[in-house]
């Protein structure tokens, strides 16, 4: 395996040598948020911090042209009309610099939804193509981080094409740059002496760094059991009381869908101008009163309930159910299902009322237990009856 | 120095009662004007949502006039008066969002008004051809067809848009783009 | 209305009440309120279907909205600087009930606005104010700490010249912590520094003794700085704030007023005001409409800056049309119930507005 040393200080001369081959999204910090940039040469990538937004960008943009059309009118027969349709131009060889594991790992569940249905789809499959990751490993969780319980690691190499371990080496800063896949290889050895092996006692460290971080001793937060996530969702299900309480402050806004590096819905749109136009595929967000709204007017998921309810029961509960094999697969969670979430956390963080998957999920699993004891106990005092 | 060369691209809200007329009348009478004006009839100045002139704006267009009845004058009787709050907070707002206050622009213009109409054409066009063009966003919907075929990112092929078209001439060369999507 | 005499009964047959509110806060006075604010609450929660008060998030910096339906939620309640959210946002969806809310000063503007524009029936509200000295404004701590590292949080004093503590997982060690002391005073929010309602301005509880406003008159210094710019770098700057974007309508979502939710033309096609690309343009169009389908009813509360992701200074622009509408029509939204929206109404003769007609 490849293993080579990128000194900080080298970080934004080596992206630059990247950006020769590849179109580079570097994360930036504007104000308060650190967002993904097209690379240039006076831009300082920041790689201290989680970005703001995830890495699904690179591989599922906000709006994506599907195809332009041009109608054109006959103007001898003017119930007649051609319409003319030009594909999208393929996309480009594209680098992401700088999400974390938890975004990598997004990749493997994204490809779920649109490669593995039975029907594959082209743009996602194009743009998964030509698409590297060069992820950075997180050295510590934040507070809303829970990629643990998902399957995920600080560390986890999972959809990454190269992963960049932060060391500090005496008084330098770096990364050490584990190649993971070919392509990862190459993106590296191309740049020959300006990165330099990683030496035996770089990678000492991160072993001993990993022995901690997995040590069962250690004193990090326990996983809690989700392996009945999925049947306890079911069961709470009808328990409308319960969803509105969980979602009683729910705004309704997109930043949680927006922000998730697993969240795929999309909508499709024609946008005329006159006589022409584009298709366009737009991100869209499952909380949204619109997202269910039918023609008819009639809307099946009318209040934030329904729509909260749906959100969480996709990640823990639909997704798992249909991919079960899933489970025999590397890698799944702690709890043996696969979730439709990576534990990233940034639907918490950016919140504006805080909500929690992470307690709802176990207030789920609580309320569903509680149920089915309380079922039993109804069923014993009938039987004794 | 106006750069009077270029055609500009200007829109004017007018009413249909007073201000409209008033423009028929320049017209009728032969008077010269400038010609860089697109009307747009509407039934009354209260009818103008400040969006219209927002959206105007931020589409690419150099210039706004809305026209209407003089105060008192409406044929709803309110109407331009309404109208009047309206825009008026309307043309102190655009400076904080970077569109020069000269770019928009309420009148009253009365139907037999046609020389006043015509001196108001011609002196909010002179104004207009003094500021320039409107700044353009890079990434207006037409300009990111050109971009992105520009840069292969992913989209549209340049040549859908007609050349000529509104935002067309904004295509940017690489320096430019990279200019909008790190500058500061 | 349950009698007084009840609601401290509760709290004396709830010892558990009492020490959590002595960990909310180390001084006495506020663990006094907090007591006042279950009773309070207690005995109204047989007159209304919920209270929409505060608890805990999910870390020590972080307040989250709940609902009180019965006595064993409230000792969830809080109240502290981190209670930065407007509840009155959710009234509006909420309408048909009969609803608690607690408010802060800033947020009973809103439901005087709300009031004032006959989206909700008073006596189907009752309001529990909170005078407040000031919430935090999470991303001015951001900017200089990782918080989400922070295990714990403390307030002493009044948030205007009180400290706030803070307890962090320590990065070297294991078990380690380490604790930082930071002034709340340079922590506050923007809206806090120029408060002039610190105390509720409509209420059936007021809990507490009310505070004297601390703020200097706002003077708009905020956007002094940006009107010294040119007219193009204004326009940059927007284009860059706008740029990262990614159109969740948080802020449209998190505002108190904004009650078209989803008939929003935002996201209407026909008319089609906004089209679905992802560009500047539809972007920034957005922000231009928040700004003026909210002239002369914004309130300032910020909920709509607080909420965004992305850290795009939005509240600017609506802070930009109110000091116009002050200047033009000497009207402050959200400050009486029986005031006249200025765009609702003329003089024939404009005293502020130059005429038109006689410009050129």
């Amino acid at each position: 395996m490849v293993t080579r040393f990128l000194k900080e200080t080298d970080l934004a001369a080596v992206t630059a040598a990247w950006a020769r081959d590849y179109r580079v999204l570097a994360p930036v910090r504007e104000g308060a948020a650190i967002v993904y940039r097209v690379f240039s040469e006076d831009m300082h990538p920041f790689l201290g911090r989680p970005p703001t937004s995830s890495a699904k960008e690179a591989l599922l943009p906000q709006t994506e042209n599907l195809f332009t059309y041009t109608y054109r009118k006959d103007h001898a027969d003017l119930t007649r009309t051609e319409v003319f349709l030009s594909e999208a131009l393929p996309p480009e060889p594209t680098l992401i610099l700088g999400p974390r594991p938890c975004d990598a790992r997004g990749r493997h569940l994204l490809d779920r939804v649109f490669l593995e249905r039975g029907v594959t789809d082209p743009q996602y499959k194009a743009h998964s193509a030509a698409t590297l990751f060069v992820t950075v490993a997180c050295t510590s969780l934040q507070n809303t981080c829970f990629c643990h319980w998902t399957g995920g690691a600080m560390d986890d190499e999972t959809g990454s094409d190269v992963l960049l371990h932060p060391l500090v080496v005496g008084n330098t800063g770096g990364f050490v740059a584990k190649a993971v896949t070919l392509a990862g290889e190459k993106l590296l050895t191309s740049l020959g002496a300006s990165l330099p092996e990683a030496t035996q006692e770089m990678l000492a460290k991160l072993d001993e760094r990993r022995a901690k971080a997995t040590d069962p001793e250690s004193p990090s937060e326990p996983v809690p059991d989700l392996s009945a996530v999925a049947e306890s969702f079911l069961a709470v299900f009808d328990d409308l009381d319960f969803w509105t309480d969980q979602s009683a402050r729910c705004l309704s806004c997109g930043v949680c869908t927006y922000l998730c590096p697993t969240c795929s819905c999309f909508n499709i749109t024609d946008e005329n101008h006159g006589l022409s136009g584009r298709r366009l595929r737009t991100w869209d967000t499952c909380m949204s009163a619109l997202y269910t709204l039918e023609g008819s007017g009639h809307n099946p998921r009318f209040s934030r309930a329904h729509r909260l309810r749906n959100r969480v029961g996709h990640k823990f509960s639909y997704h798992p159910r249909e991919f079960p094999q899933a489970a025999t697969e590397p890698p799944s969670s702690p709890s043996g299902l696969e979730f439709s979430c990576t534990g990233c956390g940034r639907c918490i963080k950016s919140c504006p009322v805080a909500v929690d998957i992470r307690r709802i999920v176990l207030d789920v699993i609580k309320t569903a237990t509680g149920a089915a004891a309380a079922h039993k106990t109804a069923q014993k005092a009938e039987e004794a009856q | 120095m106006p750069d009077m060369d270029r055609d500009y691209r200007i829109i004017g809200f007018l009413c249909n009662w007073c201000s409209y007329g008033g423009a028929d009348a320049a017209g009728v009478a032969r008077f010269n004007q400038p010609t860089e004006l697109r009307i747009i009839r509407v039934p009354c100045s209260g009818r103008v949502d400040p969006m219209f002139v927002a959206k105007a704006l931020l589409s690419g267009a150099d210039g706004v006039l809305v026209s209407g009845c003089h105060p008192r004058d409406c044929h709803y009787t309110e109407g331009n008066l309404y109208a009047r709050r309206r825009l008026e907070l309307l043309r102190r707002f655009l400076p904080i969002i970077g569109v020069d206050e000269g770019r928009f622009e309420y009148v009253w213009v009365s139907a037999s008004e046609g020389s006043r109409w015509r001196d108001m054409v011609t002196k909010f066009t002179e104004k207009i051809h003094q500021l320039g063009p409107m700044p353009r966003m890079a990434e207006t919907a037409r300009t990111l067809c050109a971009l992105e075929g520009m840069l292969g990112v992913s989209s549209a092929q340049p040549d859908m848009w007609r050349p000529g078209e509104p935002g067309h001439d904004a295509l940017l060369s690489m320096d430019e783009y990279k200019e909008v999507m790190d500058g500061e | 209305m349950a009698s007084e005499s009840s609601a401290s009964a509760l709290s004396a047959n709830e010892p558990s009440v009492n020490d959590s509110a002595a960990n909310e806060s180390s001084t006495n006075a506020s663990a006094d309120r907090m007591e006042t604010l279950r009773a309070k609450i207690a005995a109204e929660l047989p007159n209304v279907d919920f209270v929409l008060a505060y608890g805990r998030g999910f870390d020590p910096l972080h307040a989250t909205p709940v609902t009180v339906r019965g006595e064993k939620d409230l000792d969830r309640l809080i109240f502290d600087p981190t209670c930065v959210q407007n509840l009155a946002t959710s009234l509006y969806g909420l309408r048909g009930k009969r609803l608690g809310v607690v408010v802060k000063g800033c947020d009973s503007r809103s439901i005087v606005q709300l009031l004032q524009e006959r989206l909700w029936e008073r006596e189907n509200l009752v309001i529990f104010g909170l005078p407040c000295e000031g919430v935090l404004d999470l991303a001015k701590l951001r900017a200089t700490l990782d918080i989400a590292s922070a295990r714990a949080a403390s307030f002493t004093g009044s948030p205007r010249d009180g400290l706030l503590r803070l307890t962090f997982n320590d990065d070297g060690g294991h078990d380690g912590e380490r604790t930082r002391e930071i002034e709340t005073k340079g922590l506050l929010a923007d809206k806090c520094l120029r408060c002039q309602h610190p105390n509720p301005l409509v209420f059936d509880h007021m809990i507490g003794p009310e505070t004297l406003p601390q703020g200097a008159q706002d003077d708009y210094a905020d956007l002094a700085a940006l009107e010294k710019l040119s007219t193009q770098e204004r326009f940059d700057f927007w284009k860059r704030q706008m740029g990262r974007c990614i159109r969740c309508y948080a802020c449209r979502n998190a505002c108190p007023l904004c009650v078209c939710k989803h008939v929003c033309l935002a996201d209407s096609r026909e008319p089609h005001w906004l089209s679905a690309e992802a560009t500047l343009q539809e972007k920034w169009l957005f922000q231009v409409m928040h700004a003026l389908h909210l002239a002369g009813r914004c309130t300032e509360c910020g909920e709509c800056q607080r909420s965004c992701p992305m850290g795009i200074p939005i509240l600017l622009l609506k802070r930009m049309m109110n000091r116009e509408l002050k200047e033009l029509f000497n009207y402050q939204a959200g400050v009486s119930l029986e005031a006249i929206p200025p765009l609702h109404t003329f003089l024939m003769e404009e005293d502020r507005i130059k005429d038109r007609g006689l410009l050129w």
